[in-house]
């Protein structure tokens, strides 16, 4: 296999949440909450790796850590050759005209009081791409090749629906030519008519433009279809990670076994009146000792309630992090 | 089995600075107890607008309602607030969207529960409020319900908040409920849990429950019958089984092509979606309000407003060539 374009290893971020003045008077100091947990992962050029997880799974965290807009605590991201999160500000800079990101909210990520010109004119200014004619130019290519008229220029955000404003947030994200795109949630918060022209078109830009991306999602079956590999987070880490097919036909992890039952399906025929999983997701200021998930899990003995289990490859293309991978086979 | 609701004609006029705006137009359905029925659509479809037409809760001054909505023999829609206050909450309760926010941050949660108990005067004293408080809570899964009844709300997380505000629509013993979005709010595993909850609690208790909800899965998983909203009107009812076999409107077809499905064999990487946008409700298209983005829109569409007809038994749709659409499955089916 040809070398990964990032190779993520050990990536770790912990916040740390100011305590009231009790906590300082005791001096037990600020509480820290891992958000990332010793994340290994590589992305390979021309992918689309998909992360899922439910809230506070740390899967945001992942993708703004990428391009450092969270700045990790630990790890190393090496993208062709370089570690970004050794890199100074202006090399940084440089390095995301090769890395952008779209963001979740199409109705806060864009400045409302810029036209949809000056926003993207203000990408290319800012990373010395091209201005006056040449910018105008690149500017009707981008809305060109999100699907929005040439009008849509000079109009403002407010005129756009969610998914139009998501389609500029796109062009933006593609103003400087990135060859890689983390797209947070790109659309969770559009209508499901419109969620599907969002993912072709995010399908057809990888091809056109021979793209890697990275899709942070809640939703599996969004994901499924836009994947070449899917990994699952649960409390911070990577808890299976597989081939897209193998994720939806094979799952190992219970948690992964779990999203996919809970998942409404869209089917009257087939229903089914038991709990996907109990209970809910442990509080993150206090972590569970061992495997995250022996809360929840059916599986859970007391080796997860002691031992963090590591990710174990069961095939070339499908690692799991459970102790019980060898029980867990069955799955409908 | 008894007729919980006949809503005919429900219409809903707001002002806005543009001129009024009809937000909820001529919506009319049926509810039986015992039955779940599904209200979906996109978001400004009006199904929010709906329920709260129907309790007289339009969030907007000077609106209007017309037509008629007639819980058991009264008319909703005619009844003075004082004799909608002792239906709404007592026979009639409502759940929205975010739990979290729609319970009070100050308030114990079980003052929260007996409030509309005591309001309405099922139970006589505070301390028989907060037994049968702690009843509801163990009924809907809070685990430690005697503790917890003089917890806050930010103590609980939002899955259990949801189970606190299913408590206390179920506090009156009401006979219909209207979930608005109950599980939107909520990560997959835990609205699995609610949901599934939600729709134990109906048929054990003989509900008749109107669930408003934008997700297809939800409406497979819950609904005996559902109907599909599209810029403030209903285009179709019909029985989930046979909506989701064949739809008779095009809109509904077009939103079980788009939904991206788990349970189905992977053949092609794309989706088919719906071409276009909703429509403005202040621009509203001429005849039909899906004409723009109908694949089988023909001339007649586009002329006067389109009625919601009987296309089968049980079965009404507001397409014109709701049969052609039939025999197009049907030829699909068999082929």
């Amino acid at each position: 296999m040809t070398s990964p374009l990032m190779d993520i290893r050990g990536l770790t971020k912990t916040f740390s949440l100011p305590g009231g003045p009790l906590r300082r008077l005791t001096g037990r100091g600020p509480r820290k909450l891992t958000a990332l947990n010793d994340v290994s992962l590589q992305i390979h050029e021309g992918e689309i790796l998909s992360i899922v997880g439910e809230s506070g799974s740390g899967k945001t965290t992942l993708g703004r850590a990428l391009l450092r807009l969270e700045e990790p605590t630990a790890g190393e991201v090496d993208f062709r050759g370089q570690d970004l999160l050794k890199l100074s500000h202006v090399p940084l800079l440089a390095a995301r005209r090769e890395l952008q990101m779209i963001f979740q909210d199409p109705w806060s990520s864009l400045n409302p009081r810029l036209s949809i010109r000056q926003t993207l004119a203000e990408v290319l200014y800012v990373h010395g791409i091209a201005t006056g004619a040449r910018a105008q130019a690149r500017i009707a290519e981008l809305l060109n090749l999100v699907g929005l008229p040439p009008e849509a220029a000079d109009r403002y955000p407010r005129h756009f629906s969610g998914g139009q404003r998501q389609r500029i947030g796109i062009a933006r994200a593609l103003a400087v030519a990135p060859s890689f795109l983390v797209a947070d949630e790109p659309v969770s918060a559009v209508d499901v008519s419109v969620q599907a022209q969002i993912m072709n078109l995010l399908i057809d830009l990888r091809a056109r433009l021979g793209l890697t991306m990275l899709i942070i999602a809640h939703d599996l079956s969004v994901v499924r279809y836009i994947s070449d590999r899917v990994g699952v987070m649960y409390f911070g880490r990577i808890v299976e990670m597989a081939t897209s097919d193998r994720i939806f036909s094979s799952p190992r992890h219970p948690y992964t076994q779990g999203l996919l039952r809970a998942a409404p399906r869209p089917d009257p025929s087939r229903l089914s009146t038991t709990v996907a999983i109990h209970g809910e997701p442990p509080s993150p200021l206090n972590p569970p000792k061992g495997c995250a998930f022996h809360t929840r899990c059916p599986w859970a003995d007391a080796r997860c309630r002691t031992e963090t289990p590591a990710l174990t490859e069961l095939h070339s293309d499908h690692t799991v992090a459970c102790h019980n991978h060898d029980q867990t086979t069955e799955f409908t | 089995m008894t007729l919980l609701l006949d809503i005919r004609g429900l219409t809903t006029v707001i002002p806005t600075r543009k001129g009024p705006l009809t937000v909820v137009d001529d919506l009319t359905f049926t509810l039986e107890s015992g039955q779940c029925l599904g209200l979906v659509g996109e978001s400004g479809s009006g199904k929010s607008m709906a329920c709260r037409s129907l309790l007289g809760l339009v969030p907007v001054a000077d609106s209007t309602t017309s037509g008629q909505a007639l819980y058991k023999s009264n008319d909703l829609a005619k009844l003075s607030e004082t004799a909608l206050t002792k239906i709404r909450g007592r026979e009639i309760a409502m759940m929205v969207q975010d739990a979290v926010s729609a319970l009070n941050p100050v308030w114990r949660i079980g003052d929260q529960i007996t409030e509309a108990m005591l309001a309405h005067g099922i139970t006589r004293t505070r301390g028989e409020a907060r037994s049968r408080a702690v009843a509801l809570m163990r009924q809907v899964g809070i685990p430690d319900p005697e503790n917890r009844l003089d917890d806050y709300p930010h103590q609980f997380s939002g899955g259990m908040c949801q189970r606190v505000v299913i408590a206390a629509a179920l506090a009156c013993n009401p006979q219909l409920i209207i979930a608005d979005e109950p599980t939107t709010a909520l990560d997959v595993t835990v609205q699995d849990q609610i949901l599934k909850l939600l729709i134990a609690l109906q048929r054990d208790l003989g509900l008749g429950l109107l669930l408003v909800t934008h997700d297809m899965g939800v409406v497979a998983q819950s609904c005996q019958r559902v109907a599909v909203m599209y810029a403030g009107q209903i285009v179709e009812i019909a029985d989930t089984p046979d909506l989701f076999t064949a739809p008779h409107h095009p809109y509904t077809q077009g939103l079980l092509d788009c939904i991206p499905r788990l349970d189905t064999a992977e053949d092609s990487l794309r989706l088919t979606p719906i071409n276009g946008m909703p429509p403005d409700l202040a621009d509203l298209p001429r005849g039909c309000r899906f004409h723009p983005r109908c694949p089988i829109a023909t001339e007649a569409c586009r002329e006067g407003p389109i009625p919601l007809r009987e296309t089968a038994p049980g079965r009404l749709s507001r397409c014109l060539r709701a049969e052609d659409m039939a025999a197009r499955t049907l030829a699909r089916v068999s082929a």
